[in-house]
């Protein structure tokens, strides 16, 4: 059983262990998949909104390539519409200032992009336009624009890099267009200066976002415009800030292309797609700052990772929640499993034979000492329930019916019975069994026990036996008691006739001997006559006496109140009449001092008896010349009372007190004191009859003091 | 002795218990009319005037049956309940001799219908007394009655 509570326990062990790895894993694969999932998704989100941050800076750019382009090529119509005014007005005599400056500045109304439409003679002194004085020569032959065209006929338009003018004082992107003098040689150029504000503004026109970019570049990656305008714009317009990746772009003889980088002005991660302005030198590149465009992804990211995380928390939770529960429930269960054990092991290793009877007389349960007792194995008992009864000896049949017909009627019962086992043997069968009721109290057939008490059949028959033997023997005594009992009765019956009638013949015969013929006779005849009278007396009262110690030891008590002192007094005073009654004898001076005696309980006239004797005893052995004194006394004791006859006589020798209380036992030699010697003996056999004790004391000439005691009466 | 004129019937076994009671009796002048059977069967034939004495009338019925109880072939006992059990009888005085006042006997007796009993002291002198006197009583005052 133990080894067995053991494995049960390690079993539990590794059931928990592996249903806590098995619980583990499966939770760990579970999250491991949603967070892979969330990871998948996160990660094609984040390239769906890189790409279209891309595909957006991407249409930016060529958007603000091609509007750029438009302005362009509005400007460049208006540049050549003015060169070709001037080289018109040139070519049909010179200019007419008036009409060229009204043309220049109608162009320019016409153009809000740009602040300023002039153009320059061959030396590049600014000769005509709104708001020039030829007289102030103003010389912009060192800027790009004007020396570019003078440099190369074949220049045709030219973006110079942005300058801050000198006229206006304010940054403009120069553009212009050489005049040829009708000889064809280099006459001057038309320049216009492009706001940098008008391009700020159309940049800003598309949203970028707040932390986004434009800019402007040529050919050799110069910053011409920058969205949004740097405070410190001096130290950008113009210069080659530029990161590889626009420069490899850009030598690729790409149009178009992306890339992201950090490497910007003001640090900021942008990703950016530049084109080429169709036909023009100029590049536009569009940034957009990857915390912008990633903004919602992030925000999206950060709610899904959130989400799977409150998913990761939700799944461990709920494992814990479903292992503590499985621990409880693994706990109640094996709990429930020893539970059964413990029950399984008390119904099991019952050493009586013990089952469960249904109420269809079904076998439900059957202890296996069944075979122990009966021979017959439990699953032979399960197979065939009438095996219960076809066991029972045949001719114990019916004390099984009859039990079961009461049992109908009686929770609780038993037979005894005996059973013939399956070798043969008879074995006594106590059998015991009561109701058993469900919950709700319905019926549910019968829990029994039965045990083996064939040994204590044969120990109840041997004492059966004996007993009867003993019965037997004591009648037997009995009888034989009550025989002999019968026969001392009758015995002492024939003695008191048949040996007091030759007695009788004695005294008659010698009473009638000296009546009738005693004249016949001498002194000495007449005294030898008195003589064989007097023995016959003797032994008439020795008779008597024997007869009442006999008596005493048989009669039927008669127990009461008896009074000592009373009892004293009265016989005393008969004594002492009896004492002084025959004539001549000498007046005997006889006192008695009766003290407090303690009440006695017993039979009146046996203790009358024994005070008689006493009494007498007292008188007989007190010397008769003498005054004599008889004290009475007595004692309350704790189980008894004691009372003491105390003479002043002649006392006796201690060495002989045992023989005082035996039937014909002297202490004085016969002849000496008057007496059978029954008298003691009377006495000592009526007070153990009351289950008292009788003593003496006693010294030679100084008297005898005879106790006898009584116990207390009981209730 | 005519048996129809017997004063006292002495039922007595032992002989010299027998004469002494008689020498009693004698001593006080009322042996004359008496009869001593030694056992109880002769008692109760001379008293039911059978056997031995059937020309015996029973109407004369003795004064007095002195009556021992230890006695052989019929008890004692049997004869006094044979006299207290008839009609015929049972007003004869029935006086038992007892050799001792104990014993379970004298009680019976009574019960029986005993009228008196003795004690056969051994002395003597007390016999004599007794029996004298016990015999006169009822031989004068309790006169047979008429009829």
């Amino acid at each position: 059983m133990f080894s067995d509570d053991v494995s049960h326990s390690s079993a539990s062990t590794a059931d928990s262990a592996s249903f806590v790895s098995r619980l583990l894993w499966s939770i760990a694969l579970i999250n491991l998949f949603v967070l892979g999932l969330v990871a998948f998704t996160l990660n094609q989100s984040h390239d769906e909104f890189e790409e279209r941050a891309e595909v957006t800076a991407r249409n930016l750019s060529q958007l603000l390539a091609l509007d750029i382009a438009g302005d362009i090529d509005k400007i460049d119509v208006a540049l050549l519409s003015a060169a070709d005014e001037v080289e018109r007005q040139l070519a049909v005599g010179g200019i007419d200032r008036q009409a060229l400056n009204a043309f220049l500045a109608r162009q320019q109304g016409r153009l809000p992009e740009i602040f300023s439409l002039r153009t320059t003679d061959a030396n590049g002194i600014v000769a005509y336009g709104l708001g020039v004085n030829p007289a102030a020569r103003q010389n912009n032959s060192d800027r790009e624009y004007f020396f570019r065209q003078r440099d190369n006929p074949k220049a045709g338009l030219v973006i110079a890099k942005p300058v801050f003018t000198r006229l206006d004082k304010r940054w403009a992107v120069p553009m212009s267009r050489a005049i040829h003098l009708p000889d064809g040689s280099f006459g001057g150029v038309v320049y216009v200066n492009v706001s940098l504000e008008y391009l700020a503004k159309t940049f800003s026109a598309i949203d970028v976002g707040k932390r986004g970019s434009v800019s402007l570049r040529d050919a050799e990656l110069r910053i011409f415009a920058v969205y949004p305008m740097s405070p410190d714009i001096d130290k950008v317009i113009g210069e080659k800030l530029v990161v590889p990746e626009l420069r490899e772009l850009i030598q690729a003889g790409s149009d178009a292309g992306t890339y992201t980088t950090d490497r910007t002005i003001d640090g900021v991660e942008r990703k950016f797609a530049a084109r080429r302005v169709p036909d023009r030198p100029l590049y536009v590149v569009v940034g957009r700052a990857t915390n912008e465009y990633m903004a919602r992804w992030r925000e999206q990211a950060a709610m899904t990772l959130a989400l799977a995380l409150l998913f990761c928390l939700t799944t461990l939770i709920s494992s814990w929640l479903i292992y503590r529960g499985w621990r409880r429930q693994l706990a109640a269960t094996l709990e429930l499993v020893r539970e059964e054990e413990k029950f399984h092991t008390v119904a099991d290793y019952t050493y009586d034979w013990e089952y469960w009877e249904g109420p269809a007389h079904e076998i439900l349960f059957m202890s296996p000492s069944c075979e122990r007792v009966t021979g017959y194995a439990q699953a032979e008992f399960l197979a065939n329930p009438d095996l219960l009864y076809t066991i029972i000896h045949p001719d114990d049949r019916y004390l099984m019916a009859a039990h079961r017909r009461d049992a109908a009627h009686e929770d609780e019962g038993g037979t005894d019975f005996r059973i013939v086992r399956r070798d043969g043997e008879v074995l006594w069968i106590a059998h015991g069994c009561r109701s058993v009721f469900g919950r709700d109290g319905q019926f549910m057939g019968r829990r029994a026990s039965n045990r083996d008490i064939t040994e204590r059949k044969r120990a109840e028959e041997e004492i059966h036996k004996l007993n009867a033997d003993l019965e037997r023997r004591v009648a037997d005594r009995t009888a034989q008691l009550e025989a002999a009992n019968k026969e001392l009765e009758e015995f002492s019956y024939s003695m008191s006739h048949d040996l007091r009638t030759p007695l009788r013949a004695i005294d008659g015969y010698s009473t009638i001997l000296v009546e009738e013929h005693g004249t016949g006779l001498d002194d000495e005849g007449r005294r030898l006559l008195n003589a064989v009278c007097d023995n016959g007396r003797r032994m008439a009262r020795l008779i008597d006496d024997i007869l009442r110690f006999i008596d005493m030891g048989k009669r039927k008590m008669a127990y009461g109140d008896v009074d000592i002192a009373k009892l004293a007094a009265e016989i005393f005073t008969e004594l002492k009449a009896a004492a002084c009654a025959p004539e001549g004898t000498p007046v005997r001076r006889l006192r008695i001092e009766i003290g407090a005696l303690p009440p006695s309980w017993g039979d009146c006239d046996m203790i009358n008896t024994v005070m008689r004797n006493l009494l007498s005893n007292a008188i007989k052995f007190s010397p008769a010349d003498a005054e004599t004194l008889i004290q009475v006394s007595g004692l309350t004791g704790e189980t008894e009372n004691s009372y003491a006859i105390t003479d002043h006589g002649v006392g006796f020798d201690m060495r002989y007190a045992d023989k005082l209380f035996k039937v014909f036992e002297h202490v004085h030699p016969p002849g000496q004191y008057e007496g059978t010697g029954m008298g003691l003996a009377i006495v000592k056999r009526i007070i153990e009859r009351h289950g008292g004790r009788v003593w003496v004391e006693g010294r030679v000439g100084e008297g005898a003091s005879f106790h006898f005691s009584l116990p207390h009466r009981r209730i | 002795m005519d048996e129809n004129v017997v004063e006292i019937l002495l039922v007595e076994d032992t002989d010299a218990d027998a004469e002494l009671a008689i020498h009693a009796l004698r001593k006080r002048g009322l042996a004359n009319r008496l009869v001593r059977v030694k056992d109880g069967a002769e008692a109760l034939d001379f008293i039911f005037a059978q056997g031995e004495y059937s020309n015996r009338d029973i109407c004369n019925r003795p004064k007095v049956v002195l009556l021992d109880l230890r006695l052989p072939k019929v008890s004692g006992m049997d004869v006094l309940r044979r006299i207290k059990g008839d009609v015929r009888t049972q007003k004869i005085p029935v006086v038992v001799l007892t050799s001792s006042k104990e014993g379970p006997d004298l009680e019976d007796c009574y019960k029986l219908g005993a009228n008196s009993y003795i004690s056969k002291p051994v002395e003597f002198d007390d016999f004599t007394k007794v029996v004298g006197e016990l015999g006169l009583y009822w031989l004068l005052v309790n006169q047979a009655p008429p009829g």
